[in-house]
């Protein structure tokens, strides 16, 4: 784990395929969600190759060879990718070994996997759904101690 | 070459009407595979 001694970063998260699909997809609580980080720079989506793979294969299915392709570009230019061994869940391990606070999955069965190795001290993350995340992430609670200093408002625009 | 912005994205993927239900399968159909 990279996580420091501190545990893992309040302002970081990764978020399953599902979820990123969800995102690109229907306009609802995954893009709400994941623009809280396309709107703040000090906001760190973590993915790794296996999560990008298995949602490029859903874009692929759901979309065209071309949305997938550009989509998988701009993802990695949002997300900081990390390693993680072969066969893990990939959104739990790629938070896990990037330090990240919060996994989003629309998965039940993830947050019930998260719940009872973070019962038996394995993990330190947190599972939430896309409108939970969404609707506790508050950026001008946070700004001051992950930043410092008065929030200045949102330091991107989401769309571009 | 002008970078693809996530608003192009967005608009693009509408076209495919796709719904969360559609996503959910296809990820646990493809890990299923796996």
């Amino acid at each position: 784990m990279t996580e420091d001694a501190d545990g893992p970063d309040p302002a970081a998260f990764a978020a399953d395929a599902d979820v990123l699909a969800a995102d690109l997809f229907v306009d609802g609580d995954a893009r709400e969600a994941l623009d809280v980080a396309r709107t703040h720079d000090w906001v760190t989506l973590v993915a790794s190759e296996p999560l990008l793979d298995d949602t490029e294969a859903v874009v692929r299915a759901l979309g065209d060879d071309d949305l997938a392709a550009e989509w998988r570009a701009k993802a990695e230019s949002l997300a900081t990718l990390v390693d993680h061994p072969e066969g893990d869940q990939p959104a739990l391990s790629a938070a896990v070994h990037g330090g990240a606070a919060h996994v989003l999955s629309m998965d039940d069965r993830l947050q019930s996997a998260a719940t009872g190795a973070a019962l038996s001290g394995r993990v330190d993350v947190s599972v939430k759904s896309p409108a939970g995340f969404a609707r506790l992430f508050d950026p001008e609670t946070l700004y001051p101690t992950v930043v410092g200093g008065e929030y200045p408002g949102p330091d991107r625009d989401p769309r571009e | 070459m002008t970078e693809t912005t996530w608003r192009d994205l967005f608009d693009r993927a509408a076209d495919h009407g796709v719904t969360v239900e559609d996503v959910q399968k296809v990820l646990a159909d493809h890990r299923d595979d796996d």
